[in-house]
This record gives structure tokens, C-alpha cells and sequence, in this order.
């Protein structure tokens, strides 16, 4: 087997788009500019529904969700043989089997995992924002478990279906049930301090990395660089929901804009998962531990 | 689709002399052959397709197709991949070239190609272009050859494959159509269609938006016809590259290339009167 992947996984608004910056920047060598319509390794949605049938051998157009998925570990390993090196790869579903028993990233094909979460308070207003939905009906999907699941074979979008979950759901599937070795942060950390974090995270994850690189890694990504790009030229993993995918880029975005009601339904759907991670009701952020299941790389194939 | 014969084989439209024959089991190797991709195994002669929990399809010689079913596989999804992927192997094995699109007629008379990225709306756009008189003759994979060295699609369907939503935007109503498959919500939506093979005029390059396909590469001719026949790596395996190439080369010298923005962007309409006014 010639190259290998690193999941960067998360729910969505959580981080992703960010880390698969810095991770890609790191793994190609570092330009001094990042280009987020150059980003790769969205093997995600309408790519990966790309992808799917330049490998597959039969159209996804013809398949059910299940035989879409069952044919999904296939694929990914031959992308593998056929890549060299570090392929990144966005994930924004639970970490998850499909019907026939094995895992959608074949174990053996993965490097490891880097698992961002985000307080889910600041999750659903970005979310919201990014699928032009209302915020009663984001905490409500937030909330719903097998949420987007790809289980009703009824008809098939552009991109390809994902069993994302409810936010515990997707949360505790990798940091509690995932075989690969997970590198685990949060995004309030990375925010307040993104080179010790991001360090932490290369290094857990196996990604080496040169001296001054993740300097160099976040500097190149800083928020309002990439805001200035998606301005400039667009950005092409921008749904046409969302009338800007470079939001707020902040930890408590959700002042002022969620109702007492709104984060009363987090706290009552996803407490126990909150609290492990460090999430207070209020919307603050605690320390955190580090301690939660995969919090620690390991291995668990 | 298939049409059956009193000894129980099927005849495939559009491959004349070809023949389907069910058989109990398929081994899961071709022995002797070389991986393509997932699922696909190919040797001079042979190629193999498996598609999880639903058929094996033996393909050999550019004349047979062996399938043999799994246990409680939907017979509409037998049907599908029989139409598409191993009728396209068959077309590797004769040399032609198996062009992942939708073929129709348009009123003078020519075959118009629709090629594209996957989803970007081939049958969705022809089946407009049917509301407004043109034909239809090819759909899924289109079937190209040489005929007295002029390029030529041969006719295989009759029906378009649509999705309801598809349907609602077209103002057709799927009452009594067949499902493509027992769980899905797509169906044979019957169409005008030509029997006969008709000369290639023109491959239109459907283009959807970059801004939600992403830059696709800016191919034209010769890597835009191996980009978008099926599995175009099952003709050197198949052994019959060098027959492939010669009707590729006749396609870029004898057929217009044609790109057509906005598809899947605008209404299906639209797209349809940028094709017609391209090729006119």
C-alpha cells in the first residue's frame, strides 16, 4: 500500500475546514500562501460522489444508500494504492461500520484521526448560517439522532449521503468507538492557542513536522486571510445555503443570538457529553482533561 | 429492457448477436486477470463485475454476458448494472467506446452526445430536449462505433431514467411508470426513440458550475471521450485498445465538441435551449 490517510473528522462548523488548512499546508512541505480554493482532500459530498464513480463499477446513481456504503471501504483503498503520502480527508460523519460489518475508512488504510469538537452552542449558530436554516430547526438536527442518515434509499442528492448523527452521537463515536488512533481537540483551544495545539495535534497524529512549520502553518491560515480569499474569489465547499462559509471564526458566536429556550435543548440533549468535554451551560469552557475516551492517541485496531 | 428468447437467454438492444444467459454461480475471480478497480476484473476476452449483494456479470468476447444473481437481489437492480456497466464491458471487448451519457436525435436528424460530471443532469437535459421533439436513442452508455469509417451511436433505449423530482420539474407525471429499482424513486419515463444507428454529429459537454463541482479540468476531445466512456482502463485490459483508439481518433475528426454551461445551475429548460441553439 503506497499512501495512507488522516481523517480530519468533526461535526460540522467545528474547526474542519481550518485544520485541513494547516494539516495540508504541513503535509505538502508549506507554501507561504494557502489557497482554500486549492484545499484538497474533500473526498466529501459532491466530490466524494465524484470520486465514487470514476472507482466504483457501478454509478452511485444506481445504487442505494447502504450498497453506496458497502462499496465505500473498496474505494477508499483504491485511492490509497493509487496515491503516495498523507492523503487529508474531511469527514464530517460518525465513525461508523457499514452493513456488512466494516469500517467506512478501512483501519488499515488510516494514519490517524484528528477528532475537532466545538461547544454546541456555537456549533448551531454557525451551522445555521451555513445551511440557511433556521436556529430552532439546527438545535433540533443537533439533536436528532441518526440525523442525515443515509439509510432511507428514497432518492439520491448530488452529494453523496452521510450518517452524521446527533452532535453526542458524532462526538462520542470518535472519541469512544473509533478503531484508528485519534488525536482529539477542541476548537476553543485551537482558537486561543493554535501552534502549541495544532503541535499536539501533529504529533499525535504522526504528521512530522519541520521546525517553525506550524508556525508558519497558522500564520498562513489565519481567519481573516482565508475571509479575504472566500471575498476575493469564493469558495467552492460553500453550500448556496450559506451566504458566507468564513463566518464569525470565534468561540461564543452564539451571544446574543440563541434563546434561553435554544441552549436549555443543547444542554438537556448533549449534557453528559458537554461536561466530559469540558462545556458548561453558561457557554464557557472549562479545562479540558484530555481525558475523554480517545482524548489521548491510541491505537485500537 | 431485455428481450427474452425461447431458450431463456436475453438478447441486449443495441448489441445485436449478444446474448445474456442466467447461470446459478460466477466465480469471484477471473483467473488469470487483472484488478481494474473494485469490483472489476478484466483479461483479454474477459471481464468481470461484481456488485455487492446483487449480481457477478461475466462478460466475454464482446458477445455474452453470464450473470448470476445473489439471494434476494432486486431484479430491476439485475437489470440496471446488466445495462449499464456489463453491456459497457461488452462494448470495450468489440473495440467500440462505451460513453457514459444520453444520446438523442435532434429534429434534422443527428445524434447529439450529452457528456458530463456525474449528477449534472445528461438524462435530466435530454429528456427536455424529448418535450421539444428531439429523440431519443442511447441512455446511461452510449454505444459509438465506426460504421464505413463515419462515426455512428447505436440506438438502445427507449425510456429515460429520471428521478420524480425531475419529473415535477418537467411536468411529467410517473403514474404507471416502471421504478428503475423495487426501493427507488427513479423510473423508466418512455420517450420517442430512433432504432436505427445514426451519425454522430456532436458530444456537448454539459458544465455545471465551478462553484459546486469544483474547476473541472478543461479537457476537449480526445481526454474529454477517455474521461467519460466507462472505466476506459477496461480496453487496454480487455485488449482491445488499439480498436478503441481508432474510434476515438475518427469521433475528434469527425464530430463537433461542444461545451454548454450552467447545467445543473439553471432550469432544466434553459440548459436544454443552449444545447439546441450549440448544435444548431
Amino acid at each position: 500500500m503506497s499512501g495512507s490517510l488522516l481523517l480530519i473528522s468533526s461535526y460540522p462548523k467545528s474547526g474542519n475546514t481550518w485544520a485541513r488548512l494547516v494539516f495540508d499546508y504541513l503535509i505538502r512541505g508549506g507554501k507561504d500562501e494557502v489557497s482554500i480554493n486549492e484545499l484538497s482532500g474533500a473526498v466529501h459530498g459532491r466530490a466524494r460522489r465524484q470520486l465514487f464513480d470514476t472507482y466504483s463499477p457501478a454509478c452511485s446513481s444506481d445504487l442505494s444508500f447502504d450498497e453506496i456504503e458497502n462499496l465505500l471501504p473498496e474505494l477508499f483503498r483504491s485511492l490509497v494504492m493509487e496515491s503516495k503520502g498523507l492523503q487529508v480527508v474531511k469527514v464530517h460523519e460518525c465513525s461508523h461500520r457499514n452493513r456488512r460489518g466494516e469500517w467506512l475508512f478501512p483501519p488499515e488504510c488510516v494514519q490517524a484521526a484528528v477528532y475537532l469538537v466545538r461547544h454546541p452552542f456555537d456549533v448551531a449558530v454557525s451551522f445555521a448560517n451555513h445551511m440557511g436554516q433556521t436556529l430552532e430547526e439546527i438545535v433540533e438536527t443537533l439533536g436528532r439522532k441518526g440525523s442525515n442518515s443515509p439509510r432511507h434509499p428514497g432518492n439520491l442528492d448530488l452529494p453523496l449521503p452521510q450518517w452524521m448523527g446527533s452532535w453526542s452521537e458524532n462526538v462520542e463515536s470518535w472519541l469512544l468507538r473509533s478503531p484508528y488512533r485519534t488525536a482529539v481537540a477542541r476548537y476553543e483551544d485551537l482558537h486561543e492557542r493554535p501552534v502549541e495545539t495544532f503541535g499536539r495535534l501533529a504529533a499525535e497524529a504522526g504528521v512530522e513536522a519541520e521546525p517553525g512549520k506550524v508556525e508558519a502553518a497558522v500564520a498562513a491560515t489565519r481567519f481573516d486571510i482565508l475571509q479575504a480569499q472566500e471575498r476575493e474569489k469564493g469558495f467552492r465547499e460553500r453550500p448556496d445555503t450559506s451566504p458566507v462559509f468564513f463566518r464569525a471564526g470565534r468561540p461564543k458566536s452564539w451571544e446574543g443570538l440563541l434563546t434561553d429556550e435554544m441552549r436549555a435543548r443543547i444542554c438537556r440533549d448533549h449534557g453528559p457529553m458537554m461536561a466530559q468535554l469540558g462545556y458548561r451551560e453558561d457557554g464557557s469552557v472549562a479545562a479540558f482533561q484530555n481525558s475523554v475516551g480517545a482524548g489521548e492517541s491510541r491505537q485500537a485496531r | 429492457m431485455n428481450v427474452a428468447t425461447a431458450s431463456g437467454s436475453w438478447l441486449l438492444p443495441g448489441l445485436p448477436g449478444a446474448r445474456v444467459i442466467r447461470v446459478e454461480s460466477l466465480p469471484n475471480r477471473l483467473a488469470g486477470g487483472i484488478r481494474v478497480g473494485p469490483g472489476l476484473e478484466a483479461m483479454p476476452g474477459s471481464i468481470l463485475i461484481s456488485i455487492q449483494q446483487i449480481a457477478r456479470y461475466l462478460c466475454s468476447n464482446g458477445v455474452a454476458i453470464e450473470v448470476a444473481t445473489m439471494p434476494r437481489a432486486d431484479p430491476g437492480a439485475v437489470e440496471t448494472f446488466l445495462d449499464g456497466p456489463a453491456r459497457a464491458a461488452l462494448i470495450h471487448q468489440r473495440g467500440e467506446l462505451p460513453l457514459l451519457s444520453t444520446t438523442v436525435i435532434s429534429p434534422q436528424g443527428e445524434a447529439v452526445v450529452l457528456c458530463g460530471a456525474t449528477g449534472v443532469g445528461k438524462s435530466s437535459v435530454g429528456a427536455a430536449l424529448s418535450l421539444r421533439g428531439w429523440s431519443l436513442l442511447a441512455e446511461g452508455v452510449t454505444r459509438i462505433g465506426l460504421d464505413a469509417g463515419q462515426v455512428i451511436a447505436h440506438p438502445s433505449h427507449t425510456a429515460f431514467k429520471l428521478w420524480r423530482d425531475t419529473c415535477e420539474w418537467l411536468g411529467i407525471d410517473t403514474a404507471g411508470f416502471r421504478q428503475t429499482r423495487a426501493d427507488f424513486d427513479k423510473f423508466y419515463v418512455p420517450a420517442t426513440a430512433v432504432s436505427h444507428p445514426v451519425r454522430v454529429a456532436a458530444i456537448v459537454r454539459l458544465r455545471p458550475d465551478p462553484k459546486v463541482f469544483g474547476d473541472e479540468p478543461d479537457t476537449s476531445g480526445r481526454k474529454l471521450l477517455e474521461s467519460h466512456s466507462y472505466k476506459n482502463e477496461l480496453a487496454v485490459a480487455s485488449g482491445a485498445g488499439a480498436n478503441q483508439e481508432r474510434v476515438i481518433s475518427a469521433i475528434v475528426d469527425q464530430c463537433q465538441f461542444l461545451i454548454v454551461e450552467g447545467a445543473h445551475a439553471d432550469p432544466l429548460p434553459a440548459v436544454a435551449d443552449k444545447v439546441a441553439e450549440a448544435v444548431a
